[in-house]
């Protein structure tokens, strides 16, 4: 009930930004203004994200536990967004403080803050970091791994597909492939959430049914926030979805290391 | 349709792809197509200097260019060479499609006219719209083409390819030998030979540019290449990515036929064309060239691998820009024919998942070109 109220806060959010996009367009109100409420948007989808749902919870979770020995660290500067795109290249000075350090737990958010020049590290870096060659729990499930396009398609980031195949490897899970995912010929739509739900919906609906009908898997596993809600989402109206488990790389690290840190 | 259909295609091509870049036999493929990227940028810089050249060495080739900045200046051109009632065979081209040439022809010129590129012959019996660069008739049902192939032959015959590709081929060849002018595109030209390459696979593009007594290369200025051999490894990174590498024939065209077997003596033309026109038309390439980040989009060898790899046009298709110009590279190349306010509506659908710059063999940035162009909306 917690996690589908958590879906419809979500779902409200993002139609107040179409809204809100709609009017900036319209009265052509600046990038700026529109910059600082989606980030403020995106703190509180965030705070959505960590606070109201069950997988949010393990990620804060695991992130407060991380952050204890680095002061002057609040969770506040772990950021995800649901920006556009486009919005990003338009605005070359994010309005963040530049002495903090932030974590991103989505790509888009890290690479943005990366390029503007911020002291910025990625999510699952700290994660690895602190848990060094974490070995999941050892269970036999036919995985298929959703890559986040911004990681597949950023030099920075690619080195990840492979780590996070391996962990779920030396797991002892079957990494089941897809060609479209593995060749950066996928997405799972979530951007198009933003604008047009007809299209996301085609989009995501697409993605995901190839992955399910086709390699017939238990577990869809990602590393996006943004994929994870959209797939989430799907999850409520897609009949196929019924018997997969959907996690997110940080839920299964919190699930499956958290006796480390107590 | 689409949805039913995308996916195996889709699936095949890159698997098709796949095969050529990573097979180990063609490894030199990289290497060319990093040799072709350095050199159409070039190109785009000093694009005035490479047209003269090209220009010059076409003429003294004894072949006719002439420069189209509009689409209007084309089709006066065109008015000047083709007289009504002739009969026109076309090979399948982009630039044709973005000019709409076929009814140019027909309507305004009242000519005859033929599509001989299969996919293209299918697109025009059965009154649809390509909905791939490369293969565009993906999206027609065998029984659609079957029962339009039936009105326009008059011929009765069963459901196999291979049966409806011979009846093709009969209804063609007759085409071919009745034209008074053959049309096609270009893949590449060389400024210093002044040739036309013509990569393709069905072997009409040779019988379109030979048989007719008239020969018109349509074709942008931004397919110039400094010499015939960029020109060639530019028709080889098109192929290759386009998942059709080696291509049946790759022909070039260097002048008008001639001999000198009778004592010497040059007769031109031989048994080739009488007369061989190119047209090459600017309608908009000139305008983008001098925009900094759209400029990129001419250095664009429309493989169509963008479009294999984009969610929305897997989900969409054709539905994703407005034919000819689909998909990711679509809505770049919209924008340089159309401007960038018109092209902006298609941007708006883009993911910005950023597949399409990942794996486009001329490193263009497409995502970042869309990205501006969807700024337009907004400004």
């Amino acid at each position: 009930m917690l996690l589908l109220n958590t879906y419809r806060l979500v779902e409200l959010s993002v139609t107040l930004h179409n809204i809100a996009r709609i009017l900036s367009r319209t009265f052509k109100i600046n990038s700026t203004f529109r910059f600082v409420r989606s980030i403020d948007l995106t703190k509180s989808l965030l705070k959505i994200y960590l606070n109201r749902s069950r997988h949010g919870k393990l990620v804060h979770d695991l992130y407060s536990k991380i952050l204890k020995d680095l002061r002057e660290f609040p969770i506040e500067n772990v950021l995800c967004n649901l920006l556009t795109y486009d919005i990003y290249d338009e605005i070359s000075e994010p309005p963040l403080d530049r002495e903090r350090q932030y974590i991103a737990v989505d790509p888009h958010m890290f690479s943005y803050l990366h390029n503007a020049g911020l002291n910025v590290k990625y999510g699952i870096d700290i994660l690895l970091q602190k848990l060094s060659y974490p070995i999941l729990r050892n269970r036999t499930a036919k995985v298929a791994i959703l890559h986040p396009c911004h990681v597949r398609n950023n030099i920075m980031l690619e080195r990840y597909v492979s780590l996070v195949e391996n962990i779920l490897e030396r797991s002892g899970m079957e990494i089941v492939h897809d060609i479209f995912v593995d060749n950066s010929a996928s997405c799972c739509g979530s951007f198009s959430w933003l604008m047009n739900y007809k299209l996301f919906s085609r989009v995501s609906q697409k993605c995901i049914s190839r992955i399910i009908n086709d390699r017939k898997v238990d577990i869809i596993v990602t590393y996006c926030p943004f994929c994870y809600i959209n797939i989430r989402h799907l999850s409520s109206y897609m009949r196929c979805l019924d018997n997969v488990e959907i996690l997110d790389i940080h839920e299964m690290l919190s699930l499956s290391n958290v006796e480390r840190y107590q | 349709m689409w949805r039913d259909i995308s996916d195996n295609i889709l699936r095949r091509s890159i698997e098709r792809v796949l095969n050529i870049l990573r097979s180990g036999y063609y490894d030199y493929i990289n290497e060319i197509t990093k040799v072709v990227r350095e050199v159409k940028r070039d190109v785009i810089e000093k694009l005035d200097s490479y047209v003269s050249t090209f220009i010059e060495s076409a003429s003294k080739r004894e072949i006719e260019v002439h420069l189209a900045e509009t689409r209007d200046d084309v089709y006066s051109i065109l008015r000047r060479i083709v007289s009504p009632g002739s009969l026109a065979v076309l090979s399948k081209s982009m630039v044709c499609e973005e000019l709409k040439i076929r009814k140019f022809l027909i309507n305004d010129v009242h000519c005859e006219v033929w599509e001989t590129d299969i996919g293209e012959l299918i697109l025009q019996i059965t009154d649809e719209v390509p909905s791939h660069i490369t293969a565009p008739s993906l999206h027609v049902s065998r029984d659609r083409i079957i029962e339009a192939l039936k009105k326009v032959t008059r011929e009765e015959f069963s459901s196999d390819p291979e049966e409806i590709v011979k009846v093709i081929r009969r209804f063609l060849r007759d085409k071919y030998v009745r034209a008074d002018v053959g049309i096609t595109g270009a893949n590449a030209l060389a400024a210093d030979t002044g040739s036309v390459l013509i990569v393709e696979n069905e072997g009409n593009a040779r019988l379109v540019s030979s048989l007719p007594r008239v020969h018109i290369v349509i074709t942008g200025v931004e397919k110039i290449m400094p010499t015939i051999l960029h020109a060639f490894l530019t028709c080889i990174v098109q192929c290759s990515y386009a998942g059709s590498f080696p291509s049946a024939y790759i022909n070039i065209i260097s002048g008008r036929s001639y001999t000198t077997d009778i004592e010497r003596i040059r007769v031109s033309p031989a048994q080739g064309p009488e007369r061989v026109h190119i047209v090459l038309v600017d309608n908009g390439r000139t305008r983008a060239r001098e925009d900094k980040t759209l400029k990129e989009a001419l250095t664009c060898v429309r493989c169509g691998r963008c479009l294999i790899h984009c969610p929305v046009y897997q989900s969409v298709g054709p539905g994703y820009g407005e034919p000819p110009y689909i998909g990711p590279m679509g809505v770049m190349w919209t924008a340089v024919t159309r401007g960038i306010d018109y092209a902006a509506k298609y941007a708006d659908m883009c993911l910005g998942c950023g597949n399409c710059s990942k794996n486009c063999p001329m490193g263009i940035d497409i995502r970042r070109v869309i990205a501006y162009i969807r700024r337009a909306l907004r400004q």
